[in-house]
């Protein structure tokens, strides 16, 4: 698609969470699993949605009281059969104390059992999460007709959970009919695939002229790996001379991939090209693969006269 | 007679409930743990890479 062609879209501010479960939700009365942003529940249509870690902190506790309780029943149970005024005495104080150092014990260990309340919710109802993270990806791509900025921003939310190929896959579908800006909440390493798929390649060749500090080793690796497939493309020589200017941006990359940008090298922007002259001027013997010999080439031939050199 | 019966089964019960959370405070749980587990499920332990 054409530059001027694609569409100019402004995304919401999104702050990927510390932790995956972080942006799980589920649901009181249904215990429907969504993680996406909405009121009320998909399925029951209830404003009963609450974050998950919440959820398992409130069962860790019912689950505390259920046994305090139990063990003041045992001790009121103990006082009815007493059969004197001594017995029961001293069943109800032992019972008190009873429940006392188990209170004690409860507070002390109630962070991580709430931890394990989490854990313990989280293992039991996976299946119900899945499906519940399919309910919300298809209802992401049921409005991508209508609002794909919408789809793409239900889609990413998704993919904080769900990090297989298929959301990626459609989430670079979607980046494709935009217009990419430097001020945009951009990611890359995410929507990597595991084979090659153009218009993967393509987006990887935006970012690297408008964040060319997204393009990390994973990204240089994937597109080693499909250097003859990108070639192919239309615009593949530009997208792989764009990632060979932002591998330059630091050395540890210039070094791994020096190949790479080797074979670039010709059509290098000045600035990036004149990095890269200077990189290996600073480090004259590090092991350059070549690279060094095709910078000195490249500079006798093309900027002989220029006096930044 | 049954008065101590009942007591001695909620002793037991104590103790074996501190016990428990006596063990599972050994080998304490984070939420590092928890997530990598969550999106191991999810996603069939491939998702360390992304």
């Amino acid at each position: 698609m054409p530059v001027n062609k694609k569409k100019p879209v402004t995304f919401r501010p999104f702050k990927t969470p510390r932790y995956a479960f972080d942006k799980l939700r589920i649901c009181r009365r249904c215990s429907r699993y969504t993680a996406l942003g909405e009121e009320r529940c998909g399925h029951c249509g209830h404003a009963s949605l609450t974050p998950v870690e919440k959820h398992a902190v409130s069962l860790a506790g019912r689950k505390m009281h259920t046994r305090l309780l139990l063990i003041l029943l045992l001790t009121l149970g103990s006082v009815y059969f007493g059969q004197s005024l001594q017995q029961m005495t001293l069943c109800g104080a032992g019972g008190i104390v009873l429940a006392g150092l188990l209170l004690l014990m409860q507070r002390k260990v109630r962070q991580n059992e709430n931890l394990y309340a989490l854990n313990e919710l989280l293992g039991r109802s996976i299946d119900s999460l899945r499906e519940g993270l399919e309910i919300n990806r298809q209802e992401a791509v049921s409005v991508l007709r209508e609002n794909d900025v919408l789809a793409y921003e239900k889609l990413r939310e998704i993919s904080i959970l769900l990090r297989g190929d298929r959301v990626a896959r459609q989430r670079v579908a979607l980046l494709h009919g935009f217009q990419l800006r430097k001020d945009m909440n951009l990611e890359l390493e995410q929507l990597l695939l595991k084979d090659f798929e153009p218009l993967l390649a393509e987006y990887i060749g935006e970012i690297a002229r408008v964040r060319p500090e997204l393009i990390k080793d994973r990204t240089l690796r994937y597109v080693k790996t499909y250097e003859v497939q990108i070639l192919e493309m239309d615009r593949g020589p530009a997208i792989l001379t764009a990632v060979a200017g932002a591998a330059v941006r630091l050395k540890r990359y210039a070094l791994l991939y020096s190949g790479m940008i080797g074979r670039y090298i010709q059509e290098l922007p000045k600035d990036r090209f004149m990095r890269l002259s200077r990189m290996i001027s600073a480090s004259p013997y590090e092991a350059w693969n070549g690279l060094d010999l095709k910078v000195a080439e490249v500079r006798e031939a093309k900027y002989r006269w220029d006096p930044d050199f | 007679m049954i008065s101590y019966a009942i007591l001695g089964i909620t002793f037991l019960y104590v103790v074996i409930q501190i016990i428990i959370y006596a063990l599972r405070q050994r080998k304490p749980l984070t939420r590092d743990d928890i997530d990598e587990r969550l999106l191991a499920a999810l996603n069939g332990g491939d998702h360390a890479g992304k």
